[in-house]
């Protein structure tokens, strides 16, 4: 390459081009502790805007055992905002990672966290729990789970999630070709809805608004109590996921090349199914369908870093699903006023524009998976 | 004496299905692979070459019959092991856009890395010997969606070097390729073939080019036979008018291509030398003359001279003499007088 030379030229000791290239397999420290920074910025103003403006200032102290100038500050960010915005954070994260992982699998750039019907599965659990008690006599299991409140619709939705990834692992194993997983994915999707539109069509007025609600999504409704459970599992997906790159770079060329190369594909399958579906399947559960981060962020990040590059896209998008999340919850809940939209709506008007437009701008949408 | 890295006993190869009578593509097929050595797998379409490739990469199961790899069995090797003695470059399409042509290379070097595929220095040095190797060392930066497709060829197969196998397998690797691109990496793999000692198998369609490039040739035919050889023997004993046998085609010993066979009209002489007889011959033969030497027999005569005009083509049908200036006129006019 003619630029090259004129480069090495330039500077009078030639750089050796094995640094050329280390800097480009792995994330730039830099750019990591950069986003790293804007995370940590960007938590802190989702603690302190709200309907209720707390200074950074406080928050910090209140963080350290001091008392805030208003005590009443100091429920709102311990009872509200900040098991909000870890739940944010976290679940951002393992949208974002798991629809890059499923993305990768499929080799496909429109497949995102529920390609699987892994959501179709827990919206069935909570239409089945919202919908069918609110019609049917009370003494089913459904309506056992309605009485726990919060917590059914998390079983139920945990339930539904699991159960889809139980069939979901049985096909797997039997079948040669990955993509039919991602068909029978889609037709789980469209018998869920179908039978979740029979549960509606039957269903009274509030049992309606309540499972679109559900649908709406939402990080605020986890308490710290549930939080304890949702922790731990996202933060050891996150981390399980990061384990991953080896297998995922491997299966960039596609399954024959990855067996080729002495990778257990079949295993490997499994692990990225599992790692999805507990990703993807907690945070449903727990926030409700969340749609678009999941799609979106691995774009933004091959877009941003110019890279298919696993060991930059694991750590890069996990990071970026978290930013996003957290923004669109800063966003969602209109600093200053009482309204609260709906975060689903939030994630899809704000930010897909936004990512549509770097994309764009970056005239490198085509590369993604190029054609 | 040639080593032999690869070798298959009564192998038989095809699908076999849960609850359907398996398929036999082709069955006892004695083939081997030497070191050093470029081998050219042959055969029409859907005669299962790239079953019998997969069967000997590992990732189809053989119906019967064992493959030995280094004198061992390939059933006995983990998919570890044999990732390090075997690569492949397969027909696959590649459409991952931010890959660079070295992270496609160094991902070759997946058998060898760590868990989290970290290229060390010696990675490194083998991803540039590969690159360097296959004549891509400029292309290092480029991003593989933007290559052409020569070139992407030529990546793909430094990531299968990169491999270090000591067999490499390539499942049609100068298909989309232009004349010249073929001959270029076949003459590649060649080279590869004898510096490196490793055992090169590749389908081709290419007939020309295998013949003249392969050191064997295995010919796979419909009827699941296979016959290997050095390419010029399999050439005088018939071996490709068997494999590639079908109506209207015929297999031209002498040039080692295929033509097509008409009924051979009427039969014309061409006298002359060099190049411009030799087309004006394959000119008359492409419209369905017969082209012979002898001049008794033939119903028209043609004389190709070169003046300083230019070449210059004497026609002589029934007595009567012309002269014409491209093979074109020439075709025309033979076919006016011979009508009549």
């Amino acid at each position: 390459m003619p630029l090259d030379k004129s480069v090495n030229q330039n500077k009078k000791k030639p750089r050796s081009l094995q640094d050329e290239h280390m800097p480009s397999s792995t994330l730039n420290p830099y750019t990591l502790a950069g986003l790293m920074l804007l995370l940590i910025a960007i938590f802190f103003l989702d603690l302190s805007l709200g309907s209720v403006r707390i200074p950074a200032g406080d928050i910090m102290g209140m963080l350290f055992g001091k008392e805030p100038q208003q005590t009443s500050w100091l429920k709102i960010l311990y009872l509200f905002r900040l098991p909000k915005a870890i739940t944010a954070v976290l679940a951002g994260s393992a949208l974002a990672v798991s629809g890059l992982i499923m993305q990768t699998l499929f080799r496909n750039p429109l497949a995102g966290p529920f390609v699987l019907g892994i959501n179709s599965g827990a919206s069935l659990g909570v239409a089945l729990v919202i919908l069918w008690t609110g019609s049917v006599s009370q003494t089913t299991i459904f309506a056992g789970l309605s009485l726990l409140g919060d917590l059914g619709l998390i079983i139920a939705a945990g339930l539904g999630a699991s159960l889809v990834l139980v069939f979901i692992l049985l096909v797997s194993r039997r079948v040669q070709n990955v993509m039919t997983l991602l068909i029978l994915g889609l037709l789980f999707g469209y018998a869920t809805s179908a039978v979740v539109s029979i549960l509606l069509h039957f269903s009274i007025a509030e049992r309606i608004h309540l499972f679109v609600s559900w649908t709406f999504g939402s990080f605020g409704g986890v308490t710290w109590k549930q939080l304890k459970v949702l922790m731990p599992v996202l933060i050891i997906g996150i981390l399980i996921s990061q384990m991953l790159v080896k297998p995922l770079n491997a299966f960039l060329l596609g399954e024959s090349y990855a067996r080729s190369m002495g990778l257990n594909v079949r295993r490997a399958r499994i692990w990225i199914i599992c790692i999805t579906a507990l990703l993807a399947g907690s945070v449903t559960a727990f926030c409700g369908p969340i749609a678009f981060v999941g799609v979106a962020i691995p774009h933004l990040a091959r877009s941003l870093f110019n890279s298919s590059d696993h060991r930059i896209l694991i750590p890069s998008t996990s990071l970026l699903g978290a930013i996003i999340a957290i923004v669109a919850d800063i966003v969602s809940g209109l600093p200053g006023t009482q309204v609260v939209l709906p975060l689903n709506a939030v994630t899809s008007l704000i930010g897909a524009p936004i990512i549509a437009w770097i994309i764009l701008s970056r005239r490198n949408l085509r590369k993604t998976f190029a054609s | 004496m040639k080593e032999t890295l690869c070798r298959t006993h009564g192998l038989t190869i095809g699908y076999r299905f849960p609850r359907r009578p398996t398929h036999v593509v082709a069955s006892d097929l004695e083939m081997a692979l030497n070191r050093g050595e470029l081998t050219c797998l042959l055969g029409p379409n859907g005669a299962g070459k790239s079953t019998l490739l997969k069967t000997l990469s590992g990732t189809q199961p053989p119906i019967s019959g064992n493959i030995s790899l280094n004198n061992r069995d390939l059933k006995s090797y983990s998919q570890r092991e044999l990732s390090r003695l075997l690569s492949v470059v397969l027909t696959d399409r590649i459409d991952v856009g931010f890959l660079s042509s070295y992270a496609l290379v160094a991902l070759g070097r997946h058998p060898y890395t760590g868990w989290s595929g970290r290229i060390n220095s010696r990675d490194d040095e083998i991803v540039r010997w590969a690159l360097k190797s296959v004549g891509a060392d400029d292309l290092t930066q480029r991003f593989v969606a933007e290559l052409s497709d020569g070139e992407r060829q030529k990546i793909l197969i430094a990531r299968a070097l990169a491999q270090e196998p000591q067999i490499m397998l390539l499942d049609e690797p100068t298909a989309f390729l232009d004349v010249p691109r073929r001959v270029e990496i076949m003459q590649l793999l060649k080279k590869l073939a004898r510096d490196t000692g490793k055992a090169i198998l590749l389908s081709i369609h290419d007939l020309e080019l295998a013949l003249r490039s392969a050191d064997r040739i295995c010919l796979l035919s419909m009827k699941g036979r296979l016959q290997a050889g050095v390419p010029e023997d399999l050439v005088l004993q018939g071996a490709f008018e068997e494999t590639f046998h079908s109506e209207g085609v015929r297999f031209d010993r002498e040039y080692g291509h295929f033509t097509i066979t008409e009924v051979r009209g009427r039969t014309v002489s061409v006298e002359g030398s060099g190049v411009s007889a030799g087309w004006t011959k394959r000119a008359l033969e492409r419209v369905g003359f017969s082209v012979s030497d002898a001049k008794n027999r033939a119903q028209a005569r043609i004389l190709v001279v070169s003046n300083k005009n230019g070449l210059c083509w004497k026609l002589n049908v029934h007595k009567r003499e012309s002269e014409h200036h491209s093979i074109e006129e020439l075709l025309t006019c033979i076919h006016t007088e011979l009508q009549e």
